[in-house]
């Protein structure tokens, strides 16, 4: 009986405490409803929030509202200065860049912003003791002049015109010298993510930086000294790691989270039902520069025959792909460049499902049908692999739908899909595949010379390394690559780039699938959310966000 | 017993090493390495991979890489994380207490049900309750534990909304909301209500597990002689279960709880997943798919010093609790 | 995860009759094996899922592998043309339960073979020779027991291929120290026995006292010990499956099916691609748990003696 008595009394005691807390707690229990925090859900938690040494698109997301860049680009897709008074001034010959900062802007512990700053940023991204993720655009310089506090000139090595671009990222957010100099010297000439600064950032930017709870969240509050008059509106900013798509969703419905930004595919539907059963949401739905491709090792014999590749594109049906296992959530890909970039091709060779034209292709190229269903060519069977990192049930689809299409068109094909660690550490760079499935991202500039130029050829044997991964080359395609990194004016880049998409599509060293596109689900009062689909992320203008 | 408490710690420490050579071996031979975490991002160049391989030291042969962590770890550094370049031991220091808050909430709740109904079903054998008891106890051993996750969270997250869906707490949480006298009990449950469907997940097989080891140990020991003898001098059936019977009954299990540790750590890789629990199961999944080497070191050691540790702590206590038995090594 | 094994058969692991000289052995056995309703009830469950394993391609409607993209052919509900409905990529989950049933059966008694056999052998010789070798063999199992066995899995998991032998290989390195332990335990008891000095006395070779003496005594607990061990492994390999370690497509599983399904929006569109694979997986577990369970009561003169 004794027993039973104190069960009884813990249940009620429960019971209670639960009830009194829910009663007062209808404002704060399961959802900030308070208007001055704004909780954004993440999937991953970051690793250092310094920007010289992030990489990390998660990292930018928060980093946008600790830091300022030179410039942004906007969510039309143009430049626009940020922390410069205008876009930088460029010479004749393209190769100097003059740069003229706003007066005035202050650090979150007052101290003015100036072109030394900057400067540092330079000497930190090239400093040998720093694990700097990239230092591309850093090596194309050749001078940095200071001219005074505002004003500095960069001297290029040679023509980029793709260089400028970079500034408008988080690579090249500016962090204060007068604190990270110390820092830099008290660890023995390195900055790293360990290090004070990555866990303690101060910035320029909208938001100053409150508190980081590894796999929790990272809270900013507003900068009142920011330099735009009047901004940010929204006092609170709280990043939440929720490491799960499941549970961001569950999370978004319940109200834990406000922000539901990079929604999978087939949650789109979800988000609308939604909306129109009266939640107070508004769903974005956007092409971004990510696209997943079927790169084929042009070094394996079967697939150095064009017609090959032509035939197992026409064989595979990419629009019922999109449509079914993307929900219709993704823009169907013919090149590498985003249809909503300006240098975008619209009609390019384009792959529709074909299973006739590719079993016609294959018996051009010699493949011909055996008893068994499978061709085969001088003795050697038409079988291969396919492989994609394991996990990833979009791509993995991808591969299962691949392997009945292109078996039916008389290929053997075998799935082996690895760990993305194994993929990308040891297949692709030891390019032990057939086939390989992932995705790239790209930025807004049509560029693509790392994946296509005969320089970037990886080869294990003689430890050229690069990301030309498929072993592509086209002597004529490497003019045309660094002859788009040098003309300056944009309607004859176009131009160059018009007929890199057509020897693309047409010689297909990958087959490109689809763009990616981003879904960002927010609460209906949020004013002034303009989705970006670059690397500025959608927190670009965080400071113009407020409550409507 | 000094002697033996001493040579039970050198082996332990022995066994340690050979813990860490075994589980470095395995690491390091695995395909694939920490730069994993750079591709599909085409603006890290393969140029820039190697610089970053020769500044992280990975260009190293392994067993140079063995030498320089275990010189680093006796003296008590681990490395630093690949991923985050902060000491292991901060990485593992900020994730121990939530799992740590976990596992002893889950053990709490284990013990807490499995002890008595444990005892009530070996008591009433073949009742009607020991049956259903029975059944419960395979009902948790045998359903997929992040199947069960998933169903509490659709159940008390999305339909009735009375518990949060993952997390660990409240980032907006301010106290002074709540009128004052309750505000105490806010708080509690304010911590208290992240826990709540983790540890019920996480205790799950141990609750089902254990009750059957104490049903079936206190079965045992009820038909010893000496409790047929108590019976037979008319002591009390209750004194004689709760007395003579209970105290014998617990050793065995102590033991078994000591054992069933390393699988507190395995149950909260998933759990911690499901939850969105910000502990070293979470931490061990990062690692191990960035190819973490120094965090995952770092684990595999805490793990394995706790899990001896555990041991050894069950087998003194089960030396006390029953002094028939000598302590041995 | 295999500590459920450890339920019944324990440590404390009595002694067992000498099956070879009860010649009318299996009778009594079936006798006491009957009394257990929920035994009886769950060998026919067990029998009748391994039927319709092995018999699948007769049982199934539809071809298990075939996508289908036609949007009206997805995530149909239960009906007489696809008696559980269809998938998200319009497969027939009828015709993917009975396939995903091999896999997960064929994953589990590889893994029940190579455990039970590494753990048998390993225990056996420990137990048989004892003193130092005995001391530093079982030392080497409880360093193996104190790391946590889904650490040991997801580190073991890069070296092998993802498929059904990889995965029970996986599974068994890190699930036979426990029946080492067991076998150990009754080797150091019976080697004490009259018959094995009438053996050694004989002059017969230790090998053969270990493998055709010794071990055939031990029968009994192992067989329980391997039963339950089919069912434990069935759940960690769901779980692999659930971390992503599992079969890999176009292979699948129970658990990869229903790891597959573990999708809020599937579950709601289509709650049968993950209802049945789970409910497959709970009562096959169960029936090998309850199974073992009966085996265990059938087969231990001790606790029968009790009543």
């Amino acid at each position: 009986m004794k027993k039973k008595n104190v069960t009884l009394i813990i249940v009620a005691v429960l019971v209670v405490a639960f009830g009194l807390y829910y009663a007062f707690a209808s404002k704060s229990a399961l959802g900030p409803k308070k208007k001055d925090v704004l909780v954004w859900g993440m999937l991953t938690d970051v690793e250092t929030l310094n920007p010289i040494l992030s990489e990390a698109s998660a990292e930018t997301i928060m980093m946008n509202g600790i830091f300022s860049t030179l410039m942004k680009v906007n969510d039309k897709l143009e430049f626009e200065p940020d922390l410069l008074e205008e876009l930088p001034e460029v010479s004749e010959d393209g190769k100097v860049y003059t740069f003229k900062l706003r007066k005035g802007v202050k650090f979150h512990d007052g101290v003015e912003l100036t072109a030394e700053d900057v400067e540092f940023l330079y000497e930190m991204k090239m400093a040998p003791g720093n694990i700097v993720p990239s230092r591309a655009m850093w090596e194309k310089i050749d001078k940095f002049e200071i001219i005074d506090d505002y004003n500095f000139k960069i001297t290029l090595k040679e023509l980029d015109v793709t260089w400028l671009e970079g500034w408008a990222y988080s690579e090249c957010m500016i962090p204060p010298k007068h604190i990270l100099e110390k820092e830099y010297a008290e660890n023995g000439n390195s900055l790293t993510k360990g290090g004070e600064f990555s866990r303690n950032p101060i910035g320029s930017g909208p938001y100053k930086f409150i508190e980081w709870k590894a796999n929790e969240y990272v809270k900013l509050e507003r900068f009142d000294d920011y330099y735009r008059e009047g901004s940010p509106k929204i006092k609170t900013i709280v990043y939440k790691v929720v490491p799960d798509t499941n549970s961001l969703l569950a999370q978004f419905k319940s109200g834990e989270i406000d922000v539901y930004d990079g929604a999978q595919a087939n949650q789109y539907k979800e988000l609308l039902a939604m909306k129109e059963a009266g939640q107070k949401i508004e769903v974005h739905k956007y092409p971004a520069y990510v696209y997943m491709h079927a790169d084929f090792n042009l070094r394996n014999p079967i697939f150095a025959d064009k017609r090959v590749r032509q035939a197992l594109c026409y064989a595979f049906p990419k629009q019922q792909f999109i449509d079914t296992v993307l929900d219709g959530i993704g823009t169907w890909a013919d090149s590498c460049v985003a249809p909503n970039c300006w240098a975008f091709k619209p009609e390019l060779k384009r792959y529709d499902y074909d299973p006739d034209k590719a079993a016609q292709l294959l018996e051009e190229a010699g493949w011909k049908l055996g008893a068994d269903g499978v061709r085969a060519k001088d003795g050697k069977k038409l079988s291969f692999s396919i492989t994609t990192n394991s996990g990833n049930k979009i791509r993995e689809k991808f591969n299962e739908i691949a392997k009945q299409e292109w078996d039916a068109v008389g290929c053997d094909v075998t799935i082996q899909n690895y760990e993305a660690s194994t993929l990308f550490g040891d297949i692709l760079e030891n390019v032990k595949f057939d086939i390989a499935v992932f995705g790239w991202s790209a930025g807004f500039d049509p560029d693509c010379k790392t994946l296509y130029h005969t320089e970037q050829i990886v080869d294990p044997a003689t430890g050229a390394t690069g990301q030309n991964y498929v072993g592509y080359s086209n002597p004529h395609l490497d003019q045309l690559l660094d002859a788009g990194l040098k003309e300056p004016d944009q309607e004859k880049r176009k131009e160059i780039y018009y007929e890199i998409q057509d020897i693309l599509a047409e010689d297909v060293p990958y087959i490109f699938v689809y763009y990616y596109n981003e879904i960002a689900a927010v609460p209906a009062n949020l004013a002034n959310f303009k989705p970006n689909p670059t690397q500025a992320t959608n927190t670009w203008n965080m400071y113009e966000w407020e409550w409507k | 017993m000094g002697r033996k408490v001493i040579k039970r710690i050198l082996v332990s420490i022995l066994s340690l090493f050979v813990i860490s050579i075994f589980s470095f071996a395995l690491m390091q031979l695995a395909p694939g390495g920490p730069m994993a975490m750079y591709a599909e991002n085409p603006k890290i160049t393969a140029a820039d991979k190697e610089r970053i391989k020769v500044q992280m030291g990975l260009d190293k042969p392994v067993h140079i890489r063995y030498y320089r962590w275990i010189t680093h770890m006796l003296r008590g550094d681990m490395g630093k994380s690949y991923m985050t370049g902060r000491p292991v031991s901060t990485e593992i220091l900020t994730r121990l207490p939530a799992t740590l808050k976990l596992m002893f909430a889950s053990f709490i709740i284990s013990v807490g049900i499995a002890i008595p109904i444990g005892i009530y079903s070996a008591t009433h054998r073949y009742s009607f309750a020991d049956q259903i008891v029975t059944f419960g106890s395979f009902f948790g051993i045998s359903i997929p534990s992040f199947w069960f996750g998933l169903l509490m969270i659709l159940v008390f997250s999305l339909s009735l909304k009375i518990l949060p869906a993952g997390g660990y707490s409240t980032p907006w949480f301010d106290p002074s909301e709540y009128p004052l006298i309750i505000r105490p009990i806010a708080v509690f449950i304010e911590n208290f209500k992240y826990l709540i469907m983790p540890a019920i997940v996480l205790s799950l097989m141990n609750t089902a597990s254990w009750s059957r080891y104490m049903r079936s140990s206190m079965l045992d020991v009820i038909n010893q002689d000496y409790i047929r003898t108590a019976r037979a001098k008319g002591v009390p059936e209750k004194q004689v279960v709760n007395k003579h019977a209970l105290r014998n009954a617990m050793t065995p299990i102590i033991t078994i709880m000591g054992l069933d540790l390393p699988s507190f750590f395995a149950g909260a890789v998933i759990t911690e997943t499901i939850f969105a629990w910000p502990g070293m199961g979470r931490l061990f999944i990062t690692a191990v798919n960035n190819r973490d080497y120094q965090v995952l070191m770092g684990i595999v050691m805490v793990t394995a010093v706790l899990v001896l540790l555990g041991n050894f702590i069950a087998d003194l206590l089960y030396s006390i609790l029953d002094p028939r038995v000598k302590y041995e090594g | 995860m295999a500590k459920d094994l450890e339920i019944i058969t324990g440590e404390n692991q009595t002694e067992f009759g000498n099956m070879q000289e009860h010649t009318g052995l299996f009778k009594e056995f079936w006798r006491a094996f009957r009394k257990n309703r929920l035994s009886v009830i769950s060998c026919i469950i067990l029998l009748l899922i391994i039927i319709s394993a092995v018999l699948a391609p007769l049982l199934a409607t539809h071809d298990p592998y075939r996508i289908n993209l036609a949007k009206e052919l997805q995530k149909l509900p239960p009906s007489s043309e696809h008696y559980l409905g269809t998938d998200d990529m319009g497969r027939d989950v009828w015709s993917r339960m009975l396939y995903g049933s091999r896999i997960s059966l064929v994953v589990s008694f590889l893994t029940m073979i190579i455990s039970v056999t590494l753990g048998a052998a390993y225990g056996a010789i420990s137990g048989y020779y004892g003193g130092r070798i005995d001391s530093l063999m079982m030392r080497v199992v409880d360093v193996l027991l104190s790391l946590p066995t889904m650490f040991l899995l997801i580190i073991l998991a890069a070296f092998v291929k993802p498929n059904a032998l990889g995965i029970a290989l996986i599974i068994g390195f890190t699930s036979w120290m426990r029946v080492a332990r067991l076998v150990r335990g009754q080797f150091l008891s019976l080697k004490e026995q009259e018959f094995v000095e009438a053996a050694r006395a004989l002059g017969y070779s230790n090998a053969r006292i270990i493998f055709r003496h010794i071990l055939p005594n031990v029968t009994a607990p192992i067989i329980v010990n391997a039963t339950l061990m089919v069912a434990s492994a069935i759940l960690v390999e769901s779980t692999l499956s659930f971390l992503g370690l599992g079969v890999q497509p176009p292979q699948f599983s129970w658990g990869s099916m229903l790891t597959n399904a573990q999708d809020l929006i599937l579950l709601k569109e289509a709650p049968w691609t993950a209802v049945f694979p789970g409910i497959a997986i709970f009562l096959t577990v169960l029936s090998f748990n309850f199974f073992g369970d009966g085996l265990r009561d059938a087969l231990d003169p001790k606790l029968k003696n009790i009543k």
